[in-house]
């Protein structure tokens, strides 16, 4: 029987599709370009398959994601940052739902907006861990720091991140 | 009891050892300030909840599609597939060095290869990604005809944009490419005409093409008969 070579690849690969998106998502300006790093990511991901080692996929595909996104020429393409995220309400069947979809889009946006206002070595933790799901140990290996350090930065930033929030009149209670 | 950030951060990392714990959660019952930090951090935490969003279908579909055209254009499984496995980097560094494969700020799937037949780069990259959608079924067999399934990515060759569409047409799936840019023509392909910017047909295998310049560049390729594909064409030409 043939063997595909991007099969064993995909098999590994795709089932962190979701986390490398919500990384991807904080590392990009917008939603295409996040789509656009994360098929970058598993393109260069697929070439350097041959040297992956085994270990956690995700945070192989995270590492490659990190530096796709940091690469000269893709940062030459980005526009400024601080591009605000707006709240965008999708199409919903009833007033009630449409209320609600506004709201969360709204409570979206807001946390969105908060994240990218946290200092970027709290900033990329929270991100790793939270939305990448990456462990502590993970996140540490991905960012060459120590373990204690990532769970300190994750802790001051989300932090940071509720007391945002708090202002913007957006509290989660705990 | 230690009042400081490192061991709120073991306490919520669950590493504290057992003694400390209770200890630390005897501590948090007089402690505001350390309360309010454990309060903060998971207010953080759940607030985040709201971006763990899940990758958009249209994503999921076109991850493995550029997978798999990295896949053809590097040359498939004579880089990787087992019996070369472990020399595989170095031979595919030789492989990519005429290839280059990345994505742009416009949603483009990007690849610039050297082109392994004798079509022009422009067309042997539309057949070859013809191809290698041929063999997913398509998703939905309604024999709609003409009927457009869903956009496909956009290539670049050189300075030549392609935009993709996958069509269904009598259940059988037809990739349409148009192009700023006339498609380059085969040197077997048989022209409609003689006058220049006439169509032309070719076959690749089992499939064919067919190829228009006017109203618009475009280069349909499917597994139908060349003159379906030219009523097709002619269907889809913006008039």
């Amino acid at each position: 029987m043939e063997t595909h070579p991007h099969g064993e690849f995909l098999e590994a690969t795709l089932p962190h599709l979701d986390a490398v998106f919500r990384v991807a998502r904080r590392m990009a300006r917008d939603r295409d370009d996040a789509e656009d790093l994360v098929q970058e990511t598993y393109v260069r991901a697929f070439g350097a398959f041959p040297s992956f080692r085994g270990g956690s996929a995700r945070a192989w595909l995270v590492t490659i994601c990190l530096n796709v996104a940091r690469s000269e020429g893709r940062r030459a393409r980005r526009r400024p940052h601080e591009v605000p995220e707006t709240a965008a309400a999708a199409s919903a069947a009833s007033p009630d739902d449409v209320y609600e979809t506004v709201v969360a889009s709204v409570e979206r946006a807001a946390v969105a907006r908060a994240l990218a206002r946290l200092p970027e070595e709290q900033r990329i933790c929270v991100v790793l861990v939270d939305l990448g799901g990456l462990t502590a140990k993970e996140a540490a290996d991905v960012l060459g720091c120590p373990r204690g350090t990532v769970l300190a930065r994750v802790h001051r930033g989300r932090r940071r991140l509720a007391g945002l929030l708090e202002r913007e009149g957006i509290r989660h209670e705990a | 009891m230690r009042h400081d950030e490192a061991t709120l951060v073991a306490f919520l990392d669950g590493t504290l050892p057992p003694e400390e714990t209770h200890e630390f959660d005897a501590h948090l019952l007089g402690c505001e300030s350390c309360w309010a930090a454990v309060r903060e951090d998971r207010a953080g935490r759940d607030a985040l909840e709201s971006l763990r969003e899940v990758a958009p279908p249209e994503l999921r579909e076109r991850v493995p599609l550029a997978v798999r055209a990295a896949s053809h254009a590097a040359g498939g499984n004579r880089i990787f597939g087992e019996p070369t496995r472990r020399h595989g980097t170095r031979t595919l560094a030789g492989v990519l060095a005429g290839m280059v494969v990345a994505a742009t700020a416009t949603g483009a799937l990007v690849f610039n290869r050297r082109a392994s037949s004798a079509d022009p780069a422009p067309v042997a990259a539309v057949v070859e990604l013809a191809r290698l959608q041929s063999s997913t079924p398509p998703e939905e067999p309604n024999g709609a005809r003409g009927a457009a399934v869903r956009p496909g990515p956009t290539l670049e060759l050189g300075d030549q944009k392609v935009w993709l569409a996958r069509h269904l047409v009598d259940g059988r799936e037809v990739l349409v490419a148009t192009s700023d840019r006339a498609f380059p023509m085969p040197a077997d392909a048989h022209p409609l005409g003689r006058e220049r910017g006439a169509p032309w047909l070719a076959k690749r295998g089992d499939m064919s093409l067919a190829c228009f310049s006017r109203p618009a560049h475009m280069l349909l390729v499917g597994h139908l008969p060349a003159e379906r594909l030219v009523e097709i064409g002619r269907q889809l030409s913006p008039t």
